[in-house]
């Protein structure tokens, strides 16, 4: 409650002698606690207001002692420091056009790079909050065909066992159904190894972790407890209901760090309550077919990331002897460091947006720069008064410079506040996959990060027309006016090159951007998304042994609902997430092969495919009457396996679930679809008959006629009709699922677009002034043309030529630079080459209209000269 | 000699009066001070005379507004006391102004003089 302190000390020191010191500082504070009272946004407002006034009191009541040589240097550095101050107040208050207009330029700028920053830095620059994040490592399967793979249990056990340089522990993820006082609750469930939180260095916050063998223990996360448990610590010993068992809470985990590691393909699939893995299902396995376990370790003391990965080498070459063409086993373990792991995939785009903000913050302040010069340049006559009554330039450019600092000091204000807002707006509108949201807010080292841009602005805007207004002051008092020094246009035209040419860079990030998107959205996902209605289904049925498949009855029911067309369950939906990855050999290969392909794996009931909208290239689809060896596979592994023959009738070998590998029948070969995200290529899939799902969940796809959104209720009815003890999760349109993949490329698209348009409205409003002043300084010189006989053509052509000579070298020089950078948006360009020529030269010629309109005003103004008025002049 | 030395006094002593005389004239921001201090009575410290002058009409800096109470004090148009020190303001007092005798006299004064200048122009002013 007590004001800033620092300030108080300023004004109490300036009145230190003031017999009326303390009424005034106590009226300041008496006024800045009605301020703050006002409510808790208004209380940072308070201090801001605080300080303006005591710096404003300070500089107007000190008693000037600059000129007195018998106090101590500091004091006479302080009291002229006031005085400047004092003067930049004044100055300042009479134009208050021009503090408006670059107050709000370099807001929108600073704010701009204060969101943009506190996103980077709370995603790509804070630490992980694990003991020693950097030793932490994430490790893949990877393999020619692809990255990022989760391991099969038999190398997990090697590594486990034989990585003697590394903690290594294990998860797998899934739902589960959450019974009790409140709804049933889908949540998603961690099995995880005895390992995984103590090589998380992560201790629980009440009770304690699971013991071995402890199947039927649950650890709570700390965002389920509190929603669900109200944060009752007593929560501990008690018996939850857990997919129709018992289990008995015994810890809770503490609200930071996030145990959601690693994450997969910058997906982080987040487990709500934590669970032993059974040891059998990895301990002394010999199947090194099926890679479903995510795997995370902790290097020792003194470990470098290198050594444990030829720790890794040496194992995988154990298990598996290296192909002869590559030199490489069939696959290997990569590990690589958990923190790349989980933001790896979005650090380039952030990268790129951060260059982009600060090319729109480096416009502001030359924009501002071309202002302060102008503004000097009109005030030319009063520093010339100035220097002749005795100031020296360093005088007249302390004075300038102290103005550009309170301006942008000011401005700095501003972007504080519009950056403030402007990250909860991003937050509302960043894609639901970006990781670390949480971590974004504006922090200590936003706000340090804000006032050193705006240091940066004060310096760049202020010093320059400074340097330039206080040179030879006297001269504009021996000539008349007349056109402006060569100095000064040569220093103004550059301005307006540099603001076009970073403008053009923007745009063209931006036209890339756009035509990306517009790419995706035409792109074909292997599906039809439209009337597509999605939702995960766990039966009250159990599955497995002797008991028939649940989800039969339930399919058939809901295929004859009213306005269904067609209806098919899967284990996951395309770009829905999670993986299971295995190999495949033909019989050519042979099952004992060496370089057998990765592939992804599905599993789908009969009428999945027909729901989804994909066609059936070859062959058939499955039916009621197929049994598990029947199988389909797509366009890429047919064209892979059996190049130039059909694969109709062939026999595949693959490793399937809970079995090491056997031969099954292709009956059908379907179009690729794309399961992780629109933009990447399909991956290659075995499409297995969902008799044997792995779990008693499905993924319901449902089509309909109209609108998915509409008959979701109806639906819903149906399914309660069909399985009353069903618990249905994740209704989503697959629209909306594409939406989301889609979003990062949004994302990107609407901030650089945003970027781009205030760049270029700020380039084309300080063009209009650059001309506008310009053709104010010449109303003589076109006067006299005109009176000569000059046309109006004439002197249009010669405002706009020079005009335009200085856009068209911004924007050649803006496509260079675009050229050169354009290449780091690297992931984020789709179907789109970096020096697209379409784009270029779009964006060229929208800023050059841009330009046009900017100079046409003020340049119909020159063509209207009268030459009588100027020729008498005023 | 002692008359020049006399005359030159007399006329320096004379010049010294009418520069006093022209000081008690009042300027238009000290007479609205004035006023406002009446008009508040006992309540009268910075902060309540800031808010009515922004009433009236005619806003003020914080500065301004001091410079020009400190400027009144020293020539005894106002009188000023401290009040009790209070916790809202980290225990400082408050300066309560006071419009003294000779502070009545002015604005008395200057209020003449404007009605006088203004006498007959009511119907212009009332209606431009």
């Amino acid at each position: 409650m007590t004001p800033p302190r620092r300030w108080e000390r300023l004004l109490a020191w300036t009145l230190r002698d003031s017999p009326h010191r303390d009424a005034i500082l106590g009226d300041l504070e008496e006024e800045f606690r009605v301020w703050r009272s006002a409510g808790r946004p208004k209380a940072l407002i308070a201090g801001i207001r605080y300080r303006v006034h005591a710096l404003g009191l300070a500089a107007q009541l000190h008693n000037d002692s600059s000129h007195r040589f018998d106090i101590p240097g500091t004091e006479r550095l302080m009291h002229r420091w006031l005085r400047d101050t004092r003067y930049a107040f004044g100055s300042l208050n009479r134009s208050p056009g021009l503090v408006a207009m670059v107050v709000l330029t370099l807001g929108l700028g600073i704010g701009a790079n204060v969101a943009i920053f506190s996103v980077v830095n709370g995603v790509l620059l804070t630490p992980l909050g694990f003991d020693e994040p950097d030793r932490v490592v994430a490790v893949w399967a990877t393999s020619n065909e692809a990255t990022r793979r989760p391991l099969p249990a038999a190398d997990f056990d090697d590594l486990r066992m034989q990585a003697d340089l590394l903690e290594v522990a294990g998860r797998w993820s899934n739902t589960g159904s959450l019974t009790g006082d409140h709804d049933p609750r889908e949540v998603g469930v961690g099995w995880v190894d005895i390992e995984y939180f103590p090589m998380l260095r992560i201790a629980p916050l009440h009770g304690r972790l699971m013991n071995p063998d402890e199947l039927r223990a649950i650890v709570l996360g700390h965002a389920i407890w509190r929603q669900l448990y109200g944060a009752d610590p007593a929560i501990v010993g008690s018996t939850i209901d857990l997919d129709g068992d018992a289990f008995t809470v015994v810890g809770v985990l503490p609200p930071s760090p996030d145990p959601n590691l690693p994450s997969t393909n910058g997906r982080i699939e987040t487990s709500e309550i934590w669970r032993l893995m059974p040891l059998d299902w990895y301990q002394g396995s010999d199947d090194r077919t099926l890679g479903w376990l995510r795997a995370t370790a902790r290097l020792r003391e003194g470990v470098t990331l290198e050594q444990a990965q030829q720790q890794f080498d040496r194992i995988a070459g154990e298990a598996r002897p290296p192909v002869a063409d590559t030199g490489r086993p069939e696959y290997w373990f990569n590990a690589e460091p958990v923190l790349d792991n989980l933001v790896g995939d979005v650090a380039p785009t952030l990268t790129a947006l951060a260059g982009a903000v600060g090319f729109v913050l480096l416009i502001a302040a030359l924009n501002v720069a071309q202002l302060l010069l102008t503004r000097g340049r009109a005030r030319a006559a009063e520093l010339a008064v100035r220097s002749a009554l005795g100031a020296g330039r360093r005088d007249l450019l302390r004075q300038l410079v102290m103005e550009s600092v309170l301006l942008a000091t000011a401005g700095g204000i501003a972007g504080a506040l519009i950056g403030a807002a402007s990250v909860r707006a991003l937050l509302n509108r960043a894609p639901a996959n970006l990781p670390r949201l949480d971590e974004i807010a504006i922090s200590n080292e936003v706000l340090i990060f804000a006032a050193c841009i705006t240091g940066l602005v004060a310096l760049v805007s202020g010093v320059i027309p400074a340097l330039s207004s206080t040179r030879n002051p006297g001269s504009v008092l021996r000539a008349q006016s007349g056109t402006p020094g060569r100095r000064f246009r040569r220093l103004s035209s550059m301005l307006v090159i540099g603001e076009v040419a970073l403008s053009l860079v923007l745009l063209t990030g931006a036209g890339l951007l756009g035509r990306s998107f517009l790419g995706l959205a035409a792109e074909a996902p292997g599906f039809q998304p439209q009337s597509l209605l999605t939702l995960s289904v766990t039966a009250s049925g159990g599955t497995g042994g002797d008991q028939p498949n649940p989800f039969t009855p339930i399919l058939r029911h809901l295929s004859e609902a009213p306005g269904v067309l067609a209806v098919g369950g899967t284990n996951r939906l395309p770009l829905g997430g999670g993986l299971f990855t295995g190999n495949y050999a033909t019989e050519s290969m042979g099952a004992e092969s060496e370089d057998k392909p990765w592939v992804d794996f599905r599993w789908i009931t009969p009428g999945y495919l027909e729901a989804m909208g994909t066609s059936v290239i070859e062959g058939r689809a499955l039916t009621d009457d197929d049994g598990e060896d029947k199988i389909l596979v797509d366009a890429q592994i047919a064209e892979a396996a059996w190049p130039g023959e059909t694969a109709i009738g062939k026999l595949l070998w693959t490793g399937n679930l809970g079995r090491n590998g056997e031969w099954s029948e292709v009956v059908g070969v379907v179009d690729s679809m794309k399961h992780t995200s629109v933009a990447a290529p399909a991956e290659p899939t075995v499409f297995f008959h969902a008799v044997n799902a792995p779990a008693n969940r499905l993924y319901f796809a449902i089509r309909t006629i109209g609108d998915p959104a509409t008959m979701t209720s109806s639906i819903l009815a149906e399914l309660e009709r069909a399985d009353p003890g069903a618990t249905i999760s994740r209704v989503r349109t697959m629209d909306s699922l594409v939406s989301d993949a889609n979003a990062p490329w949004r994302f990107a698209l609407s901030l650089m677009a945003a970027f781009a348009s205030v760049a270029v409205t700020i380039t084309v409003v300080g063009l209009y002034g650059v001309v506008a002043y310009g053709v104010t300084q010449r109303t003589r010189e076109f006067g006299i043309r005109i009176a000569l006989g000059a046309s109006g053509q004439n002197v249009a052509r010669l405002v706009l030529s020079q005009t335009m000579g200085l856009v068209t070298v911004g924007t050649i020089v803006g496509v260079m630079g675009a050229a050169a950078l354009s290449g780091l948006l690297g992931s984020l360009l789709f179907n789109v080459a970096p020096t697209d020529p379409m784009t270029y030269a779009g964006v060229a010629a929208f800023m050059l209209i841009a330009a046009l309109i900017g100079a046409w005003r003020p340049t119909r103004r020159a063509v209207r000269v009268d030459p009588r008025v100027t020729m008498t002049g005023p | 000699m002692i008359l020049i030395y006399c005359k030159v006094v007399n006329q320096i002593s004379n010049a010294a009066s009418t520069n006093l005389s022209k000081r008690n004239q009042l300027g238009e921001l000290e007479h609205i001070v004035l006023s406002t201090i009446m008009r508040l009575g006992d309540e009268a410290y910075a902060l309540p005379i800031r808010a009515q002058l922004a009433e009236v009409g005619r806003s003020v800096s914080r500065g301004a507004l001091y410079t020009t109470l400190m400027r009144l004090e020293k020539k005894g148009f106002v009188e000023s006391r401290i009040g009790d020190p209070l916790p809202q303001r980290s225990g400082r007092a408050r300066r309560y102004f006071r419009v003294s005798a000779a502070g009545i006299a002015a604005v008395r004064s200057s209020r003449e003089v404007l009605l006088r200048v203004w006498g007959g122009l009511e119907d212009k002013l009332e209606n431009p």
